[in-house]
């Protein structure tokens, strides 16, 4: 059986005054029906971008100038504009981060809901109700009846983004794509909607993306993981072999840069300087300005992504990919060295 | 594979650098004359609703808490931003009475939140710096410059950087900034007010980092304010938890993190998401399997609308009882009188705001 | 206190300014420029005019543009037009700058007050405000200057005392926006006299709207001075500014369009430099 969704080779450019700037470069990913993952970055890495591509959504100028996207085992790219969105959308929906802007502030929450029901789907006004009624009982909305006829703005942030989630499943997706559905809300009631967003995958055979630069979120929440620097995938894996072994140089330190809530004053690992302008990527891996591991080659060529030698599932984009298992052998004060010297 | 820096537990003097005393902080809405006409009550929110807190030398206090709990108001408070109605502020043991005076001023300063709205667009940073150099008469005129580069070095920007406006600045740096304009005035208290929840987690780390150095090289006191329980873990010695305007637990930080004794802290300290354990690799996963967050507490439904004042993350007019308690796994009775800060008796640095404080600990022999 | 440099402090690189307000501000200097020339033209009017402009000649009254001796030709009454335009120049453009930096001055300082302090200082002023927008601005001036007399210095006054609101409402609309700002509040956490906040800090954060604002202000404010000329009120005859011109010529619209047409178009023009500084403004200094 051919995968829910595949992207190949994904790049998006995004025409600025001076030049291109490439802000997806050579994206590829799969999810099954029934799977979660998740994808990593820092602020600017091109995670949003990727998302509205999948989707058709780019923002103005932006365009994709490569690649496929298969779904369900058909390519949609060389389907005509029109359709290949009507396709994209019926099959997807976007979970958006803030959801006070997501929501129309002037249009009850249930309407807003009953709305594809009604206008794409075709149901009757009480069908398309009742539908409304039903999506909020599921993303555990109490009270649905009474919260159909609320606005946006008298729900609690966690309430509102729950809203979100109904009606991205209104549209009965077979995939959702979150854009850090959380990350606007507090710890206790982000548990709360990841939970749901679970439930759902799991009782509906849902595909998951999500996108977050919180990586105990993803780790909690997917089986997969994409980590993603300066508009490409720079790791893959499962999560377990991922934050356990990783092999990249960037998503090493990304782990040890989140502080660890179970654990007593530690030193964190900084990565210094910056990503690099994509409108002008210098050649050779554009991590290596700021790695810590980082040699002369590393600035010649841009590895590619690839296998791990004995995990066919975990590819890294590392020139080191070969002897980076050592790292696992690092002791603490190695790494504290290394913490001393960035 | 983690790091654990092995140091003695920092000794700090027991004298209090500052003092916070039944600080009452309330906002009221504004009222159309169509409401007052028809007699709507005030809608008052309760922002801060009697808080207590002491500082003491060398001392980080952690302050955490849920969105709109009343943390940036508490410190606005404390920084004499805002005239609370009722409760005293103390720097040094010296009453703050109306706007702080220039010289406790120098006292307290503070590290804002947002490092892209903090910092004046239209003047540099050296301007920046050197007006307050001035204004404060810290290092005589003809020093300024050299004072200036020193603070830069302190926190870790090139000398260049005072000729620069700050949108010529990443958000790392000018939090770096944000901090340099706050030491500027050589204070004995920072406070930080979410001083990095604006910041990519590699940015946080370089802040998270310069400011646990300052605190130990400058011997600073702080109060370090954030909703990320383990940012805060990272750098408080003592932590206070706050709930819709008032603190529910404090205590020292690895207590409260082994043995919470407020329900809402429990729940908090439940909620945050950890980085799944390395145990579980190559554990294959199956689509069906429940891979949601650990605790079944952390999915108690009780979570407000934002319209239903007993449910807001803020306390308004015309409630009583346990502020926790329509949220609250354990209520009883006993919860509609609200507990205050209670002592929990085995420890006298622990307090929390639960009937249920000594029940079932921990760390009770059996 | 000592310096100790702290070790794992990462020195980012700074990043480098490429935002198109580095471009070359083309409108900004089109604008300049075309103001520029426009105060030279008056400056230097005396040099460049070719006939007094208040000197009459009947016989050759409304001659065309072109005509020889007299370049934009010659209005009803034989007086050369384009000399007139310049003197024009020298008065409308002096009263239209001067009749609108009382109000800027006194409109932003009220309006940074008002802003910054509320409570009932903010309440007078508004309340204020309110009184002078409720009357149309012309009928407000017009009343103003027949109370004070006709003349340049009872338009100064009037179009000052009507013309402050608009200002105060645009400066202190973004002072309400700006002392929430976390650069505020950090200003006056750190103790700085208040003054010091309004006049250093505030004030160049929240004068752009007021200064953009200003320059349609100018135009508006030369048009007003040629609907007080229609009403007898505005710079007295033989005096040349463009709106007498403008009106004089209004008469001949059918036979002789050029009477008012050329005045016309040099309001235009300055109506037109000033909205190119106005764009230029923004682009060099909005910093949103
Ligand atoms: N509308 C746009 N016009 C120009 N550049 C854009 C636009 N949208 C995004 N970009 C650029 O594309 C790159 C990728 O942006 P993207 O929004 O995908 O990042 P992200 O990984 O989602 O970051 P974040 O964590 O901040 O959401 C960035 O360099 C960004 O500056
Ligand atoms: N100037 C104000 N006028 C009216 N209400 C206010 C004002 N400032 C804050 N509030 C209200 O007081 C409550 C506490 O706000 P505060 O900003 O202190 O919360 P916080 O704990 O800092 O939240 P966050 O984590 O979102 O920053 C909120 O309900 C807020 O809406
Ligand atoms: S006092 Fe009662 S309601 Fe409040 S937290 Fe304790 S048990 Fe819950
Ligand atoms: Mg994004
Ligand atoms: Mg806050």
């Amino acid at each position: 059986m051919s995968p829910l969704l595949e992207v190949h080779d994904l790049h998006v450019e995004i025409p600025v005054p001076h030049g291109h700037l490439h802000a997806v470069r050579g994206v590829s990913l799969t999810v099954d029906a029934g799977e979660s993952i998740g994808v990593v970055g820092e602020s600017g890495s091109g995670k949003s971008i990727t998302l509205r591509a999948l989707l058709g959504l780019l923002p103005q100028p932006a365009q994709v100038t490569k690649g496929s996207i298969v779904l369900d085992g058909v390519d949609v790219t060389g389907l005509p504009e029109r359709r290949r969105t009507k396709v994209l959308t019926d099959a997807m929906s976007m979970i958006f981060q803030d959801s006070l802007t997501a929501l129309n502030p002037v249009m009850r929450v249930g309407d807003q809901i009953a709305e594809v029901p009604r206008r794409r789907l075709g149901m009757s006004k009480s069908a398309a109700h009742a539908r409304a009624v039903e999506l909020m009982d599921q993303v555990g909305i109490p009270e649905p009846e009474r919260r159909f006829r609320a606005y946006p703005h008298q729900l609690s942030g966690g309430m509102r983004q729950r809203v979100c989630i109904a009606i991205a499943l209104s549209a009965e997706p077979r995939l959702i794509l979150a854009d850090e559905p959380t990350t606007a809300l507090d710890v206790t009631i982000q548990a709360q909607v990841l939970e749901v967003i679970d439930r759902l995958r799991r009782d509906r055979r849902l595909g998951v993306i999500l996108v977050s630069h919180d990586l105990a979120v993803i780790s909690q929440t997917c089986s997969r993981i994409y980590v993603m620097y300066a508009g490409r995938v720079i790791e893959s894996g499962r999560i377990g072999d991922l934050l356990a072994l990783a092999r990249h140089p960037y998503t090493f330190a990304l782990l040890r840069a989140v502080p660890d809530p179970d654990l007593p004053v530690h030193r964190l690992l900084t990565i210094p300087g910056q990503p690099p302008d994509l409108a002008a990527v210098p050649a050779g891996c554009s991590f290596a300005p700021r790695c810590a591991f980082a040699e002369p080659g590393c600035y010649e060529v841009d590895p590619a992504l690839t296998p791990v030698p004995d995990d066919p599932d975990h590819a890294s984009a590392c020139i080191r990919v070969e002897t980076a298992p050592q790292w696992l052998d690092w002791t603490p004060a190695d790494v504290l060295d290394l913490v001393e010297k960035t | 594979m983690t790091v654990t820096v092995d140091k003695p537990p920092r000794t700090h003097g027991t004298d209090e650098v500052l003092g916070v005393e039944g600080l009452v902080q309330h906002f009221i809405g504004r009222r159309s004359w169509t409401d007052r006409l028809t007699r709507t009550p005030e809608h008052v929110v309760k922002a801060v609703d009697g808080v207590d807190l002491t500082l003491a030398t060398g001392e980080t206090l952690g302050l955490v808490g849920e969105s709109g709990c009343g943390k940036s108001t508490l410190s606005r408070c404390i920084m004499g931003l805002y005239q609370p109605n009722a409760g005293q502020v103390r720097y040094a043991g010296e009453p703050v009475r109306g706007l702080p005076t220039r010289a406790q001023r120098r006292t307290v300063q503070m590290v804002f939140q947002d490092p892209y709205s903090s910092l004046n667009p239209r003047m540099t940073v050296g301007q920046t710096l050197g007006e307050l150099l001035r204004y404060h008469r810290i290092v005589p005129r003809n020093q300024v410059a050299a004072r200036s580069h020193e603070l830069m070095d302190l926190v870790g920007l090139p000398h260049d950087a005072l000729r620069r406006t700050p949108r010529q600045f990443s958000g790392g740096q000018r939090q770096r900034i944000g901090i340099a304009r706050a030491l500027a005035l050589q204070p004995r208290v920072l406070i930080a007010d979410e001083p990095v929840s604006a910041l990519d987690v590699s940015v946080q780390a370089t802040i998270i980092n310069l400011l646990t150095d300052l605190r130990e090289s400058l011997g600073l006191s702080m109060v370090f304010v954030s909703h990320n329980i383990a940012v805060v873990r990272q750098v408080s010695d003592r932590i206070a938890v706050m709930y819709r305007g008032r603190i529910v637990e404090t205590g020292p930080t690895e207590q409260i993190f082994n043995d919470p004794r407020h329900p809402y802290t429990q729940l908090l300290l439940a909620s945050v998401p950890r980085m799944l354990s390395s145990t579980t690799d190559g554990h294959p996963i199956d689509a069906t399997e429940s891979l949601g967050t650990a605790d079944p507490l952390a999915v108690v439904d009780g979570e407000p609308d934002a319209d239903e004042s007993p449910y807001s993350a803020h306390a308004i007019e015309g409630e009583h009882g346990c502020r926790y308690r329509p949220r609250c796994p354990v209520a009883m009775p006993a919860c509609v009188d609200e507990p205050g800060l209670l002592p929990i008796a085995h420890d006298p640095t622990r307090a929390a705001a639960c009937w249920h404080v000594d029940d079932d600990r921990k760390d009770e022999p059996r | 206190m000592t310096v100790i440099s702290v070790p794992g402090s990462a020195t980012d690189t700074v990043v480098p300014t490429t935002r198109r307000r580095r471009k070359h501000n083309v409108l900004l200097i089109v604008g300049l420029t075309l103001f520029g020339l426009l105060v030279l033209a008056a400056i230097l009017a005396p040099v460049l005019a070719s006939h007094d402009p208040i000197q009459q000649d009947l016989a050759n009254a409304r001659l065309a543009p072109g005509s020889p001796g007299h370049l934009l030709g010659t209005d009803e009454l034989g007086r050369d037009i384009y000399s007139r335009l310049l003197y024009g120049a020298r008065i409308d453009l002096r009263v239209g700058v001067l009749a609108v930096v009382s109000p800027f001055i006194i409109g932003t300082v009220l309006g940074l007050v008002s802003g910054w302090f509320g409570g009932w200082l903010d309440t007078v002023i508004m309340r204020i405000v309110d009184v002078v927008v409720a009357f149309p601005f012309f009928v407000l001036v017009i009343a103003l200057v027949f109370a004070l007399g006709a003349g340049t210095g009872s338009i100064y006054v009037a179009i000052t005392m009507v013309g402050w609101v608009a200002y105060c409402r645009i400066v202190r609309g973004e002072v309400l926006v700006a002392k929430e700002q976390e650069y505020a509040l950090a200003a006056r956490a750190s103790g700085l006299p208040t003054w010091r906040i309004l006049f250093r800090h505030l004030l160049p954060n929240v004068v752009l709207q007021a200064v953009i604002y200003s320059m349609s202000d100018i135009v508006l404010t030369i048009l007003a001075i040629v609907t007080l000329g229609y009403l007898g009120l505005g710079v007295p005859p033989p005096t040349p500014d463009w709106g007498s011109m403008i009106q004089d010529g209004q008469q001949f619209l059918l036979t002789q369009w050029y009477l008012a047409t050329i005045p016309g178009i040099a309001v235009v023009i300055t109506g037109l430099a000033l909205a190119l500084i106005a764009d230029g403004l923004v682009d060099r200094f909005d910093r949103r």
